[in-house]
């Protein structure tokens, strides 16, 4: 398929086998994955679609210190924050997502019966290539002599369980080690700082559901010679380079700051007609999540991108009509300055799925989806990007 | 066998031995407890099981469930090893730019720890992950080792070398109980990794010292008992590598810069040992590998046939108390050896490119020798003055001392002659069942007669455990590197020296397994 903007799936196709071993106090977690990358099904164009390790880490739980939990991980980490989504993820997924080698240390404390305290810091390192490295496909055209650290720190209370506020900050350095090479923004290397400020609040009761909110800034220093440590922004845009690329501009020199706020509510409108009886979801439910998210760009060296908007919106809904049978739909619009227009995607996707029980986690799902692109992000027009499109797929997680 | 202490009885003890328990109690490795801890199934062997991590220092594996060796039925098996380090290498800029810091930080570390080279101590720690899944029963298994050196969702995608994939799979056969005598056969690929200096593994330098095979081929591992307690080991292999890299590939990353002028090689192997009870084994080397492929060298076909050939000895004497000692020593004739693929490996160098590479000179036409000695020495106090009493169930201290050499003949004059030498001395202070202390020194001398070719590091490293005898530890190092002026990295692409390495490295590395 050749498109751009939110799918509604996932890109892609293979298995992820999750591995653990341990006891209470320490267990060792390891993620190894592939992509169907079989030359008999795609052609083997693709080194980075695996077979390979995703994560691996040790976890340690120590006993409790009266009310004071703790757990530690070690080794090689990925960290999601501040999604406003259901379970802190949600359509846009996390704000902020962190990766690298290193620690995270995680805390809760009972304050009293009804207030838990929670805390979390973490040190991640993030490896880097040689200046004279040959950048490729197959390595995602990674950036060269820069090498990245990552420090975050985050506070949060819940309280009575329904109600949760919390604070994330990370900031990822990058020191930049290049001779001879300029940065992707063509400028002399600098070392740069990437920080991220971002506050979240959650309310969850049932039957109503939960709504998230989350909102903050993203703050550029000389950035274009900071990594992906911070792996994810707003709407899985990857790491600094291109967070620059979507909202500072070009002539930024990687200096900037893009202010975000998103909100999600999650429901099962079942739940909501059954209550005050709890219902189990097994019988007929729609289900539906609803989001919207919108970014500034409050200040940057490209006169172009400075005070520029953009939104991003989402609805999923799934009705299910029987232990087996699903009807689905998914509507995603994106809306951002670039300075070639306005960037827009907008899709509609119905579909139907079938599944093996009423909470069974198979799926096999056939989805159409309708395209709506603006100039500036289908701007080739010898070589036009698909308006309509059909994937077929299956998944199951166990 | 099952080797796990009695715990129950308690010992008499004199006045003197009493004074000793207190200064020890004050100190005492859960090291080599937990090395000890663990079962032993299968066939004696004078090199390391194929299955065991490709890695430094981990002991015995232990059983996931049940072990296809003691099962009659079709069991699955599955084992692991993740050693996950962060590191940080520190650095001054001479010059800083606008807008830099004078302080640079390396990620990875630039520092003189190439696995290939005689330079590499393995003080800096690497990734290594390893997932070993094994089914089958006592007389036949099935075992595929899946390993990469990197985690791609924490560190990125842009080196497909690290990730291995299947990196061995094989089938094992033991004919024990029809032949009467411990015999095992291990068809499929895999390695063989011959002079392990540590008890339960490489050693310290994570370097087999006599040589390493990495073949698709066969070996056979059996002993005869001789008496009540010596026993005759025999080892024999025979194999080749799948493929070799095709006329006209060009060397780039993600083909590890392959050298596409080796030539289809062979290694046939064959090893003989005396060993006396648990006490003491003795054990003799005889490796050859060789290539006659019109396609080495481009396909010309003008290139002599390649021959790399090692005739080694060496001894480990497990003494109880007294603690581990090895030592071996090995020769290496390299015959026009630039064709010789990495079907074999001395100290670490992947056939006659890297042994020219990093021994014999550019201009030896793959013609040269090596002589190679080392040994290691590890020693529990706690068990030295408690003897068998000793569970590794309280403070321990460990000392280790190792070291290698390397004596290069060569027909180029300039690699002619150099004596290439290591040591090492390490020491464990493990106080609380959570915590230890660890201090390692290092000293390596690239050319013993060119002081500008030594550099020194000094290790110091906090340990954590969740136990005495657990299978994990998270240790928080700083080491600190000491140059002569000669001495230099590797980096770029392809990897080539550059001067001024980092002398500050600080690691947090997450080790388990299972």
């Amino acid at each position: 398929m050749l498109s751009t903007g939110k799918i509604p799936f996932w890109g892609g196709a293979g298995g992820s086998l999750n591995l653990q071993y341990g006891t209470p106090v320490v267990t060792a977690y390891v993620s190894y994955y592939y992509r169907v990358n079989s030359e008999v099904l795609q052609g083997y164009a693709n080194t980075g679609a695996g077979p390979a390790f995703g994560t691996a880490y040790l976890l340690l739980t120590p006993a409790p210190i009266r009310t004071l939990r703790l757990q530690f991980r070690v080794g090689a980490i990925t960290e999601v924050y501040a999604g406003p989504g259901q379970w802190g993820w949600g359509i846009f997924g996390p704000m902020l997502a962190l990766r690298g080698y290193g620690e995270t240390t995680n805390g809760e404390w009972d304050l009293t019966r009804d207030a838990r305290v929670s805390f979390a810091q973490g040190l991640l390192v993030v490896p880097g290539v040689p200046e004279d490295f040959a950048r490729g496909n197959y390595n995602s055209y990674i950036e060269t002599g820069v090498s990245n650290y990552v420090h975050h720190a985050h506070l949060g209370i819940v309280l009575k369980n329904q109600y949760t506020f919390k604070l994330h900050y990370a900031s990822d350095h990058g020191t930049d080690d290049r001779k001879y090479l300029l940065t992707f923004l063509r400028m002399p290397p600098h070392d740069g700082r990437m920080d991220t400020y971002i506050g979240e609040a959650r309310w969850q009761g049932y039957p109503w559901g939960q709504v998230g909110l989350s909102g903050g800034v993203y703050d550029f220093v000389h950035a274009a010679s900071v990594s992906d440590g911070v792996w994810w922004g707003v709407d899985f845009t990857q790491g600094a380079k291109d967070l620059i690329n979507k909202f500072l501009g070009p002539q930024s020199g990687g200096n900037g700051k893009v202010a975000v706020i998103g909100a999600e509510y999650n429901f099962s409108l079942s739940s909501i007609l059954w209550a005050p009886r709890t219902f189990t979801g097994q019988a007929p439910d729609l289900r539906i999540a609803i989001a919207a998210m919108l970014t500034r760009t409050v200040a940057t060296d490209d006169p172009n991108y400075k005070n520029m908007n953009g939104y991003y919106c989402g609805l999923e809904t799934e009705y299910r009509m029987t232990s087996l049978f699903s009807l689905t739909f998914q509507a995603y619009g994106e809306d951002r300055y670039t300075n070639i227009g306005t960037w827009s995607v907008y899709s509609l996707n119905p579909g139907i799925s079938f599944h093996s029980d009423w909470l069974s986690t198979d799926r096999i799902q056939l989805i159409y989806g309708r395209r709506f692109y603006s100039l500036a992000s289908d701007p080739n027009t010898a070589q036009p990007l698909d308006r309509n499109m059909i994937a077929l797929g299956g998944y199951m997680t166990f | 066998m099952n080797r796990k202490h009695s715990t129950t009885m308690k010992p008499v003890l004199s006045a003197n031995k009493r004074s000793a328990i207190i200064l020890l109690a004050l100190l005492a490795a859960p090291v080599l407890a937990r090395a000890a801890d663990g079962n032993d199934v299968g066939v004696p062997r004078l090199g390391l099981d194929p299955g065991e991590p490709q890695s430094p220092s981990p002991p015995p594996a232990v059983p996931f469930g049940v072990q296809p060796a003691q099962s009659k039925e079709y069991v699955l098996d599955f084992h692991g090893y993740l050693l996950l380090p962060a590191t940080l290498g520190l650095h001054e800029r001479p010059d800083p730019q606008p807008g830099q810091s004078s302080l640079v930080l390396h990620s990875p570390p630039l520092v003189p720890q190439d696995l290939r080279d005689f330079e590499y101590t393995g003080v800096v720690p690497s990734p290594w992950l390893q997932l070993n899944f094994i089914y089958g029963n006592s007389t036949v298994s099935a075992t595929v080792i899946v390993a990469g050196t990197s985690a791609i969702d924490a560190a990125g995608y842009y080196d497909p070398v690290a990730q291995m994939g299947v990196n061995d799979a094989y089938l094992t056969v033991n004919l024990t109980k029809w032949l009467s005598i411990p015999l095992q056969v291990n068809v499929g690929a895999l390695t063989g990794r011959y002079g392990a200096m540590g008890g339960y593994d490489a050693g310290r330098y994570g370097t087999p010292l006599i040589a390493r095979t990495n073949t698709i081929g066969e070996t056979i591992t059996g002993s005869v008992r001789l008496g009540a307690d010596f026993f005759l080991m025999f080892e024999q292999g025979l194999g080749g590598q799948m493929g070799r890299p095709p006329i006209g590939l060009v060397p780039a990353g993600w083909n590890d810069f392959a050298n596409a002028n080796v030539g289809a090689t062979f290694v046939n192997h064959a090893h003989l040992g005396l060993a006396y009870s648990q006490l003491l084994r003795l054990g003799f080397h005889y490796l050859t590998a060789w290539t006659q492929d019109d396609l080495a060298d481009g396909g010309g076909g003008q290139v002599p046939d390649g021959r790399i050939t090692v005739l080694g000895a060496d001894v480990n004497f497990t003494a109880g108390r007294a603690g581990h000692l090895y030592f071996g020593a090995a020769h290496t004739w390299a015959t026009n050896a630039s064709t010789v693929s990495g079907a074999i490996e001395i100290l670490n160098a992947r056939g006659g490119p890297e042994l020219v590479a990093h021994y014999l000179g550019p201009n030896s036409n793959g013609n040269g020798s090596l002589s190679i000695f080392g040994g290691q020495y590890d020693l529990s106090l706690a068990r030295l003055v408690f003897g068998k009493w000793y569970t590794g169930l309280s403070p321990d201290v460990t000392i280790s001392l190792f070291g290698v050499g390397a004596s290069v003949s060569s027909q180029d004059p300039a690699y002619d002659g150099v004596l290439k030498l290591k040591g090492g001395v390490e020491a464990t202070y493990s106080l609380l069942s959570w915590m230890g202390v660890s201090e390692r020194f290092d000293h390596v001398r690239l050319n013993n007669s060119d002081s500008k070719q030594a550099f020194t590091s000094l290790a110091t490293r906090l340990l954590f455990h969740t136990g005495w005898r657990s299978r994990n530890e998270i240790a928080l190092q700083y080491a600190y590197f000491v140059y002569g002026s000669s001495v230099q990295a590797l980096t770029g692409y392809p990897p080539v020296l550059e001067v001024n390495p980092d002398r500050q490295v600080f690691s947090l590395t997450g080790t388990i397994w299972w």
